[in-house]
């Protein structure tokens, strides 16, 4: 088990090493470059200022030293700071990470809470009317995108004059029920479509498992049909759920960007879009690298869950 | 399994349903039709609007680009069949131009990443060793970015606009492509005929094209049709957030977030783009189930 989890978690510091080069050296690449972004275009023109800077920077060094610096920094939990305001990035990255890891736990919670149920009832009930029902509303939910689905729901709200807010943000410390109401939206534009996708996978995967010789055993040895799905079916079926679940938070951080956008919600989604959009190089590579990171996290602690309840695994 | 693989190859995914190979099985689309009749539905309606996208500027929508300050935001009507935008410009038209652009942008990227991909796929599969390891690394790389922040990086690197549009993409559908295709290549590569061929004298390209690759057409087709749905999202994403096609040319994305800022006054400018694009979506989903359950019918209602 140790081996399996050491040889995961260098791999894993592999892929995030790639991918922190990836975005560095992107960085590099954006045209009129960090001296544009800095001194504006006329600035940009005037090489004294332009040597000033590189050197206050270190932009004279090789490529590879100064993402030796980033990286330290990194590491050290310092992203620099953004170049319009100062402010420190890590500083902001705090404040803002709450917001989004509350939007990815509700929008988790829910997809778990009612697409694992609904997939199970699917597939013990393959071929009647409720599997088919269920099926379909889960290709609905599934084929509109975050974005359709925020601004649909938006729509809905002010004209039929529900009583929610359609925009921005209250912190849980303010009010524990002004912090609910603010995330119903956001949480169901997200939602719905990892739910219809959870629901679908469990479907497909309890399925093949009813199938298999030893639910027919237990079935012959006279375990009621219950005990048999709870304590035969489930486990059996748990691992394709637990990799959609891990890959759902790569897709729900992508759509953290749209619909904290949508919604107003300060998250880091919304904060990754504003440097993207302001060309604030920091802010961009900070976002983007730590976004991948929560996903390689993510993919780790499902693979860690995978050997957990499939031993074999463990000694591959 | 071996027998019929050993027999014909290519013919594999087609005969493995019906087994017994005596009877000559229907091919093509009417066999497509009896087996499937939601898939032909779903396929007539992506064609339909694909033709919607090619001629609807030139019946009955009006001119895109007129701009009628006497009629903006006027409700849908005879001679506005969908109403009016913040300009007085038929949204029908619009919404016919914006879908050209956004289903060019999907095909374009999703079939290049088809192909690309599957080559890919198919040498590391075949290569095997440290090629394939450091394939599967790299794609690993690539399938560890969440798509909207590799889009966010490639349009601050490229610049918005459609050329950045194809190569996210193009970047976040190729790593599936890639695994589509090695899976299936590194069992075939020791498959019995392919190692008979192989014996026989047959070239490493004639093995590969073939031999392997007419093995693989079916879950590439299925990947390349629920690539378009990610394709279309993705190109809709992006520009509703202004990042992707730029104004004044429309897409699905932009015009929705034209008809956002105007939901209250004019909700038809919203509503249209949004059943649009979330129906040819459904379409597409629908018809790439529909394609699995055949190519696999164990995977059927997945």
């Amino acid at each position: 088990m140790l081996r399996f989890i050491v040889t995961r978690l260098v791999l894993a510091v592999v892929v995030l090493l790639g991918i922190s080069l990836i975005v560095f050296v992107a960085m590099r690449m954006v045209p009129g470059g960090f001296a544009t972004a800095m001194l504006g275009p006329q600035g940009a023109q005037q090489p004294e200022l332009v040597d000033q800077l590189n050197e206050r920077y270190g932009l004279n060094d090789p490529l590879i030293v100064q993402y030796g610096v980033w990286l330290k920094n990194a590491l050290r939990g310092d992203f620099g700071e953004s170049l319009g305001t100062h402010s420190s990035i890590s500083h902001e990255l705090m404040r803002r990470a709450g917001v989004t890891i509350e939007l990815a736990l509700l929008s988790t919670l829910i997809s778990v809470g009612v697409g694992v149920p609904l997939g199970i009832i699917a597939a013990v009930k393959r071929g009647t009317p409720t599997d088919a029902g269920v099926r379909g509303l889960g290709l609905l939910f599934l084929s509109i995108p975050d974005f359709v689905l925020g601004t649909l729901l938006i729509y809905f709200v002010s004209t039929r004059g529900i009583p929610l807010p359609v925009s921005g943000y209250v912190s849980l410390s303010e009010s524990v029920a002004g912090n609910l109401k603010a995330m119903v939206l956001p949480v169901l534009s997200l939602g719905l479509i990892t739910t219809a996708v959870v629901m679908r996978v469990t479907r497909a995967s309890v399925a093949e498992v009813l199938n298999e010789p030893y639910i027919v055993t237990a079935r012959a040895k006279g375990l009621s049909p219950r005990d048999v799905t709870r304590r035969h079916v489930i486990r059996g079926a748990l691992i394709p759920v637990i990799t959609i679940v891990g890959i759902n938070v790569g897709f729900l951080l992508s759509g953290a960007v749209i619909v904290e956008e949508i919604f107003a919600l300060p998250g880091l989604g919304r904060y990754a879009l504003q440097g993207i959009l302001q060309r604030d190089y920091p802010i961009a590579q900070a976002t983007v690298v730590l976004g991948a990171a929560m996903f390689v996290m993510s993919s780790f602690i499902v693979d860690l869950l995978y050997a957990w309840v499939d031993p074999r695994i463990r000694y591959q | 399994m071996t027998d019929s693989a050993l027999a014909s190859p290519a013919a594999t995914t087609a005969t493995s349903s019906t087994g017994d190979g005596l009877r000559p099985r229907p091919r093509g689309f009417s066999a497509f039709v009896r087996k499937s009749p939601l898939g032909a539905f779903c396929l007539f309606v992506i064609l339909f609007a694909i033709a919607f996208a090619l001629i609807g500027p030139f019946v009955g929508t009006g001119n895109p680009e007129k701009i009628n300050p006497l009629s903006v935001f006027a409700g849908p009507s005879r001679e506005f069949p969908m109403g009016t935008d913040y300009l007085g410009r038929s949204v029908m038209a619009r919404l016919a131009i914006g879908m050209r652009v956004s289903l060019l942008i999907a095909l374009l990227a999703a079939g290049l990443a088809a192909v690309i991909g599957a080559a890919i796929g198919l040498v590391s599969g075949y290569a095997g060793g440290i090629v394939d390891e450091i394939i599967g690394r790299l794609a690993d790389i690539l399938f560890a970015f969440p798509t909207m922040l590799l889009g966010l990086l490639i349009v601050m690197v490229l610049e918005p606009g459609i050329q950045s549009l194809v190569v996210t993409i193009l970047v976040v559908t190729l790593p599936i492509f890639v695994r589509v295709a090695r899976g299936p290549t590194l069992g075939l590569k020791s498959a019995e005929y392919v190692i008979a061929a192989r014996v026989s004298g047959a070239s490493t390209r004639r093995l590969i094209f073939r031999h392997i690759l007419p093995n693989l057409t079916g879950p590439l087709l299925v990947q390349t049709t629920f690539s378009l749905s990610v394709a279309l999202i993705a190109e809709g994403a992006l520009s509703f957030l202004g990042l992707g096609v730029q104004p004044p040319q429309p897409s699905l994305g932009s015009l929705l977030r034209d008809g956002k800022t105007y939901m209250e006054l004019a909700p038809w400018t919203m509503l249209f783009p949004a059943l649009t694009l979330a129906g040819i979506i459904l379409a597409i989903n629908l018809l790439g189930d529909e394609l699995q359950g055949i190519i696999d019918p164990r995977l059927r209602g997945r």
